[in-house]
């Protein structure tokens, strides 16, 4: 890869400091760029196979069931379909052969990663799913107010959200605003 | 302020305010004070007002009615400059707080001298339904000029802010096991039991504090004060994990357990304490698995005359001023009751000192009070004082006049069973008649739903304990025990009566908007005899309060009437919201710039730092033209950049398009299905023009499909189009053809793209890769390369929608801008210039491309000239529909260039076409619409447009006429021509 400077996708306001409430941090949100994303996706017979390929290549356990569905790495989006972080499209490619597809999405997704005190307060505002019924390490897609969003729990207090870059922009400054209330830090 | 203003009502002592706190505020400029924990109502009643604002139709002096949500007459404007003006507010809701500024509404003049009273002295000219009956006198031009502008000028309640809503409004998503709507002391008790038993609980009420009357209304439970009794219910219920809001109206009910809620989170405070970034008001989308209404009763009057005069409001309302807020609303308190709840009001009242006459309409009843005169048999005739009650004549058993300065009546209650049928997903959800109770119950409820406390028809504080447990159970609640509860008060079915003897003009029903015992009558005898005509008809039960306190009383008037009894007449329907919610809270954030969210392109800001205007295109905010400073207009960068591509060297973002990765084994056979023409025979390398069809056989969307594999495709769509065409994939696999192995996956936000167009575009492309054959021979029309730039992955292709040779070049969207300014750089040489959809739009008519503006949804292939494109050999999505008769009727209109016959014409977009220049011009002998325009075209040297005529053929090079109605039927001469202006034979995209 070539040292050429990755443009940001989540506009002006997103910048590292305070942002909102001056009471203290309620939420702090993390951007990480230049992040490896492959999307991957089974053919309609090949879920299982698909499942057991990736738990082999990643030493991860993608079962057949919440929150197992999913892991840090490997957050599912849909049945048979999942977002790959920190690995490269050969990789992916030569974990499933043809399986199903793989393409990258490094540019096409934006991951924002929430963590905090208020992160419940924020999601209220932006996402219908109820936390009560969301384990840590299960994945819902959904969407982050009017924006198409796939969630991953990471933590009882800690989310990591994945939005189309084109709507990354309109996500960080929405984001701001449902936080403002709680004070946000943007590291 | 520290000088304690006089309210000479105040008790000294009573009411759960907070007396260490006086709080100071204005009603029409004059300064007040009240305590906080007071409503305004309660505030200005204590300090001696008794006029709060005039009625709507009448413009009646009006007091304080109800003591809550009810309210009908006390609206007020809370008013702190242009821009926060906020009408009708009920002083009954409305808290006060330090600085708070309110005014009076609805009146010309001081409030005591509202000069628009004049119509109540001509009120017996303007009864009912005079508005259809009057106006039709001088005819239609009189309604426009004289009627309509004087009854606009006439109508509204209060005045609308003059600036945008400056305050900001939170959605949020609120989830529960259990919703209990209500917080007095049944819905708190059933929200105990269902907590305890780990229900995730919330509480929803929408006073400013839980307890309802329980609060103040002085019955001892288990021995503690009421007041006490709900802290411990409220502490409990948290303590099991339960959450309580007050100050939050649930103001709807809709299918599948969603609820609407408004939380009022800041009008209460002083702007001093409203804290920085929070909301003035939050709607609660809630979910919950089941509901428990305990919604409470509304007391409703009784019609008489003068029953709206200042002084007169419900006796639950004289009781909850004094017992809250240690109001008393009278020194001479005369309380008129069909049921024995009317004495507890009494005592009450005369335990704080005034002097209190009964008239008990009831001649059996046999309460007695110490020290209060009572009357039985008798009823209210007339109530005197037009600025504040002075006289209350009564009638019936006995006959008298009694002075008084209040008059507090007992009608009976309407239990709240609004909300217990907002949803229609029962059979049966219109509240159920109980002769007995004279009163509207809730329906028959569903297992998810259940009903507690005086909104179930139960009248005693013992008998809505036992409710709340009730209903509890049915939810999953636990037992719990209840409470003994001493010192109740007394209550009993009323006897029946809605309007006294005799009642007629001026005693009033539903006191916002006049409606009388007459209009009722007038109704009736006119035959809008239905419960929701008559409701139209008299306007009873509109506007702001909905007729809380009137519906019932006016359908039981209007079944008495008509002969009928009252469960026949039934309730009109019930709607949300249950009371008035600011539209911003519906909002939310989401509005101004804020209103959906944008897209933006990787190149967004390279475009926004070199002078392009953007606009709307969908989401997307895509670039219309570059400024130049020599430019006079758009209309001059646009057609700056058309030349500039034309003869050397454009580029422009389309990074927009909607892009598709289709991979799998059976991928060229999904694509097969999907498309019109044939993708098998597609070799890997190439591109291919593709047109996709609805079911109905319409064009849905095109757009180029390369294959880069032997089972991977990269499909492009429309901007427009990209979701909707996705969707229609996902569909199609997983219903239609769910075993072809295939898979695919947006990758619209991977790719940036721009395409290079233009004599010179084959020499820039090929100085950006040096190391690639980008020749004719190496990259030919509709070939296409996947090759490296700088170490990612570029995907070159061979197409053009400009007309032009041109190359569109897509690499990963975090390295676009690079890209990007890198072309820019490189293309210098040949003066590269970038264009914008402007150019863009006058490039693809020029050349007959089509868009959205074609493709509406109403076009077939022949329509577009595509017809050709048609594979015989498969079958794919539409085709049936599209071998239609009606598809090949010559009558059909096709698509057809225009131009304009004068240079300095500009054809107008949506324009009509006619073969003739003197009309008629209707739809008769309209030929058809223009659909795109260019409003000039270098290569014409004047205005262009694309249409579609009927026999679009046959009007090859001979003259139409545009005609635009909305544009004062402007004429048009225009030459009809083949669309495809520039470069038919496409010598220049294969070039």
């Amino acid at each position: 890869m070539s040292t050429i400077a990755l443009s940001s996708p989540l506009g002006p306001r997103w910048t590292p400091g305070h942002w909102g409430s001056t009471d203290g941090v309620g939420i702090c949100a993390h951007h990480a760029a230049g992040l490896s994303i492959v999307e991957v996706g089974a053919l309609p017979d090949t879920a299982a196979d698909l499942r057991t390929a990736l738990n082999a290549a990643f030493s991860i356990d993608l079962g057949a069931g919440t929150p197992a569905e999913s892991a840090e790495n490997a957050v599912c989006t849909g049945p048979g379909k999942y977002l790959l972080t920190g690995t490269t499209l050969q990789t992916v490619q030569a974990a499933i052969g043809a399986l199903g597809l793989a393409v990258d999405q490094s540019s096409g997704r934006v991951k924002l990663s929430i963590d905090g005190p208020a992160v419940a307060g924020l999601l209220a505002k932006a996402c219908p799913i109820n936390l009560a019924d969301w384990p840590v390490g299960a994945a819902h897609a959904s969407h982050f107010m009017h924006i198409a969003c796939a969630y991953f729990r990471r933590a009882e207090d800690g989310f990591d959200l994945y939005v189309g870059r084109s709507f990354a922009q309109s996500t960080a400054e929405w984001l701001l605003d449902a936080g403002a209330e709680f004070g946000v830090e943007i590291v | 302020m520290s000088a304690r203003l006089p309210q000479p009502n105040r008790l000294p002592t009573g009411g759960v305010i907070n007396r260490d706190k006086p709080v100071t505020f204005t009603f029409d400029r004059r300064v007040y004070q009240g305590f906080e924990g007071d409503s305004l109502a309660s505030a200005l009643l204590a300090s001696g007002v008794k006029l709060f604002g005039r009625s709507f139709k009448y413009h009646r002096p009006r007091g304080i009615l109800g003591s809550g949500p009810e309210e009908p007459n006390a609206l007020v404007e809370v008013d702190q400059g242009k821009a926060d003006r906020d009408p009708n507010h009920r002083a009954t809701m409305l808290e006060i707080y330090e600085g708070l500024e309110t005014f009076s509404q609805n009146h010309v003049g001081p409030l005591n001298m509202d000069l628009m009273e004049v119509n109540d002295l001509i009120s017996r000219f303007l009864p009912a339904g005079f508005y259809y009956k009057t106006f039709f006198f001088g005819g239609l031009q009189a309604w426009y000029r004289l009627y309509e502008p004087i009854i606009r000028r006439a109508a509204g309640l209060g005045r609308p802010p003059l600036a945008a809503d400056p305050h900001h409004y939170d959605k949020v998503y609120t989830h529960a096991d259990a919703l209990v709507i209500g917080g007095g002391i049944a819905g708190l008790t059933a929200a105990l039991s269902l907590a305890k038993a780990g229900q995730a609980v919330l509480v929803c009420d929408e006073r400013d504090r839980m307890g309802g009357a329980a609060l103040w209304q002085g019955e001892r439970f288990d021995g503690q004060s009421g007041a006490d009794t709900v802290a411990h219910l409220i502490a409990e219920i948290e303590a099991a994990g339960g959450r309580v809001l007050p100050r939050t109206t649930v103001f709807g009910v809709y299918d599948s357990g969603t609820f609407g809620a408004v939380e009022r989170c800041h009008d209460h405070l002083s702007h001093a304490d409203r804290l920085p970034h929070t909301a003035r008001m939050k709607y609660h989308r809630i979910q919950a698995k089941t509901v428990l209404f305990a919604t409470g009763a509304i007391e409703r009057s009784v019609g008489f005359k003068g029953n709206d005069r200042p002084g007169v409001m419900l006796a639950s309302a004289g009781h909850t001023f004094l017992g809250k807020y240690g109001v008393k609303v009278g020194d001479a308190v005369t309380v008129f009751t069909t049921h024995d709840g009317g004495y507890g009001t009494a005592a009450a009242m005369a335990e704080a000192g005034a002097a209190v006459t009964v008239l008990d309409a009831r001649a059996d009843a046999s309460l007695e009070l110490d020290g209060v005169t009572v009357h039985r048999g008798v009823y209210a005739q007339q109530a005197h004082g037009r600025l504040g009650l002075r006289r209350v004549d009564y009638a019936g058993a006995a006959s008298g006049s009694i002075d008084a300065d209040a008059l507090l009546v007992a009608g009976g209650w309407n239990p709240a069973v609004h909300l217990t049928s907002h949803t229609n997903d029962r059979r049966q959800s219109k509240p159920v008649y109980d002769p007995e109770l004279l009163a509207f119950l809730p329906p028959e409820l569903v297992e998810t739903e259940a009903a507690a406390g005086s909104v179930t028809g139960a009248m005693s504080t013992v008998d809505c304990l036992t409710s709340a447990q009730q209903a509890a159970r049915k939810l999953g609640g636990v037992a719990i025990d209840l409470p003994a509860v001493t010192g109740a008060l007394p209550v009993s079915k009323p006897t029946e009566m809605w309007a006294v003897p005799g009642a007629g003009d001026k005693a009033f029903l539903d006191m916002q908007n006049d409606a009388t015992v007459k209009d009722v009558k007038l109704s009736a005898q006119e035959g809008f005899t239905s419960v929701e005509h008559m409701k139209r008809y008299t306007t009873l039960g509109m506007a702001t309060d909905q007729g809380k306190t009137a519906n019932v009383t006016g359908l039981a008037l209007l079944a008495a009437a008509t002969g009928r009894d009252i469960a026949q007449v039934g309730t009109t329907t019930f709607r949300p919201p249950y009371t008035p919610i600011p539209v911003g809270v519906l909002a939310g954030h989401h509005r101004q710039r804020d209103y959906e969210p944008f897209r933006y392109s990787p190149v967004h800001n390279w475009a926004e730092d070199n002078g392009a205007t953007f606009m709307e295109a969908g989401l997307w905010m895509r670039p219309a033209y570059c400024t130049h400073p020599e430019d006079k207009d758009w209309l001059d960068s646009a057609v700056r950049e058309t030349r500039a591509t034309r003869y050397s060297l454009g580029i422009t973002d389309v990074s927009t398009l909607g892009k598709i990765d289709v991979q799998g084994p059976d991928a060229a056979e999904f694509l097969n299905r999907l498309y019109t023409n044939g993708w098998k025979t597609l070799p890997v390398g190439k591109a291919r023009y593709g047109l996709m069809l609805r079911e109905d056989g319409m064009v849905f969307d095109d757009g180029t499909t390369s294959r880069l594999g032997e089972n991977h495709f990269y499909m492009t769509t429309t901007t427009a189009h990209a979701a909707g065409v996705m969707a229609h994939m996902e569909f199609m696999h997983q219903t239609a053809w769910p075993d072809l192995r295939v898979a695919f996956a947006s990758v619209t936000d991977q790719w940036g793209g721009l395409a290079l167009a233009g004599p010179n575009a084959r020499s820039c492309l090929a100085a950006l890769f040096p190391d690639l054959d980008v020749s004719d021979e190496g990259l030919p029309f509709m070939g296409v390369i996947e090759t490296q730039w700088k170490g990612h992955t570029a995907r070159l292709f061979r197409i053009s929608f400009s007309g032009e040779l041109a190359y569109e070049v897509a690499v990963p969207a975090d390295v676009f801008d690079a890209f990007w300014r890198e072309a820019m750089a490189t293309g210098a040489a040949w003066d590269i210039t970038p264009y914008g959809l402007e150019a863009l739009n006058i490039m693809r008519i020029e050349k007959g491309h089509v868009t959205g503006a074609e493709l509406d949804g109403r076009v077939s292939m022949d329509d577009v000239g595509l017809g050709k494109m048609v594979s015989t050999k498969k079958d794919f999505v539409g085709r049936a529909m599209s071998e239609r008769v009606a598809f090949a009727d010559p009558d059909r209109v096709k698509m057809v260039g225009l131009v304009a016959a004068n240079a300095g014409d500009k054809i107008i977009g949506g324009g009509i076409v006619f073969d003739s220049a003197t009309g008629p011009f209707d739809y008769t002998t309209m030929l058809g619409y223009v659909t795109s325009v260019a409003q000039y075209s270098p290569l014409k040297d004047r205005s262009i447009a694309l249409a579609f005529v009927k026999n679009a053929a046959d009007w090859h090079g001979k003259t139409l006429y545009v005609v635009s109605h909305v544009h004062g039927k402007s004429i048009m001469e225009v030459r009809a021509e083949s669309p495809h202006f520039y470069d038919p034979e496409n010598k220049k995209v294969r070039g």
